[in-house]
């Protein structure tokens, strides 16, 4: 179901194309108009990258250049991204198979749209539970996307696959992402959310979200954060703030300005002190998937309310 | 450590972020020059609090006196005394001065 306008990361989205993963209703985090680019920018023009990614086998090779106010994003299989905060606009490249640009104009050409409006991102999966929001924070291959799928199968829906955007005000408060998650094939053999789905070159199935969840645009009050673990057995413990503040700022996006580490370190710190947070240990297992699912709703079940 | 005149006038480095934390119990230092991470305990984040670039080392001391009554004065001299040289080593503080 693509759109030309709808919710992502709380922006009120307007594009020149067709989006499918937007959520519906109305954004609390301003405007963003996505424009189609015809021209590449000369990489010579811009000077040296001032940040670059390798491909790490999930995410590809990424680049980012500054022009003045303006970021120029490479990505290795998605191309140019001109992001422009101050006129809340990103330009995406022509030419490109549509999913896998879309795919990456939700990743990091947005995030520097957050990061420019004070919030914080996560390296994390965030899901819906009970009305609450818990943030499932892990570096890639720690089986976010699969936990995360699963859990939406569960009633629980999915508000972000891999990049969460905390904003820390009068209340902690995820603003949802893109209504899509990303399957390797071997967890997409055993877990099929339903909604239309392709898969790319790289094996890995995406699937549009969509039901109900999919009207989940709006912000929703963080319950907890989940530090997802690897273990010999299932495991859920609450994590002193000290452990917590250093695990989380490992998992925060860092942006391009001088502040920006103190920024980072601030707003994790923050919200340690506001939500709780938990480590979740557990097997690689699919047959122990239920029982995951029940550790992430005790997360909510111990502590009613919410929003720090 | 330890050998810090009580006259010296310290003020937070520019690169120290903190931030309290466990309902204010605690608190967490970041020096984002070098990356480095800390953790404070109460009578820390006092310390902390209390370093502002206007007070010299002796009133530090005199006002965690006065907050933490239960605690011997010359033990909370020396405690104070030392953690300031331990932030000063670790340049999360920086001398601005001594008064009179």
């Amino acid at each position: 179901m693509s759109a030309r306008g709808g919710v992502c990361f709380g922006f009120d989205v307007v594009s020149d194309i067709p989006l499918n993963y937007l959520r519906h209703g109305r954004g609390v985090a301003g405007g963003l108009r996505v424009i189609e680019r015809r021209h590449d920018p000369d990489p010579a023009s811009l000077g040296p990258a001032v940040a670059h990614w390798p491909a790490d086998g999930v995410a590809p090779a990424s680049a980012l250049h500054r022009d003045g106010d303006v970021s120029w994003v490479w990505v290795e299989d998605g191309g140019w991204y001109r992001v422009d905060p101050a006129a809340r606009c990103i330009g995406v490249p022509s030419g490109v198979e549509p999913v896998r640009r879309e795919e990456r104009l939700w990743g990091l050409p947005s995030l520097l749209m957050i990061l420019a409006a004070g919030d914080l991102t996560l390296h994390a999966a965030c899901l819906w539970v009970d009305g609450r929001a818990v943030v499932v924070a892990a570096p890639s291959t720690y089986g976010k996307s699969t936990l995360a799928a699963a859990a939406h199968m569960s009633g629980h829906h999915l508000l972000a696959e891999d990049l969460t955007r905390v904003r820390i005000g009068d209340r902690v408060e995820v603003l949802p992402g893109p209504a899509m998650v990303r399957m390797r094939p071997d967890a997409a053999a055993q877990i099929t959310p339903a909604g239309r789905s392709v898969v790319l070159s790289d094996g890995r199935r995406r699937t549009e979200l969509d039901g109900p969840g999919r009207a989940l645009s709006g912000p929703v009050p963080v319950a907890g954060v989940v530090l997802l673990d690897i273990g010999e057995r299932i495991d859920l413990q609450e994590v002193a703030s000290f452990e917590a503040v250093r695990d989380l700022w490992g998992m925060g996006f860092l942006g391009i300005g001088d502040d920006d580490g103190g920024r980072l370190f601030a707003n994790v710190a923050d919200l340690v002190q506001r939500v709780p947070v938990w480590r979740l240990s557990r097997p690689l297992v699919m047959e122990q998937m239920p029982e995951v699912i029940g550790q992430i709703e005790r997360v909510v079940a111990v502590r009613p309310g919410g929003g720090g | 450590m330890g050998d810090i005149a009580h006259n010296t006038v310290f003020e937070r480095a520019e690169g120290a972020v903190f931030r309290s934390v466990a309902g204010g119990g605690q608190g967490v230092l970041l020096n984002t020059a070098t990356g480095a991470y800390h953790s404070l305990n109460a009578v820390g984040c006092v310390v902390w609090e209390l370093i502002d670039g206007r007070r010299d080392v002796a009133a530090v001391i005199g006002e965690v006196i006065g907050r933490f009554e239960d605690a011997p004065p010359e033990r909370v001299g020396d405690d104070v005394v030392t953690f300031v040289a331990d932030l000063a080593e670790r340049a999360l503080i920086v001398a601005g001065g001594a008064r009179g």
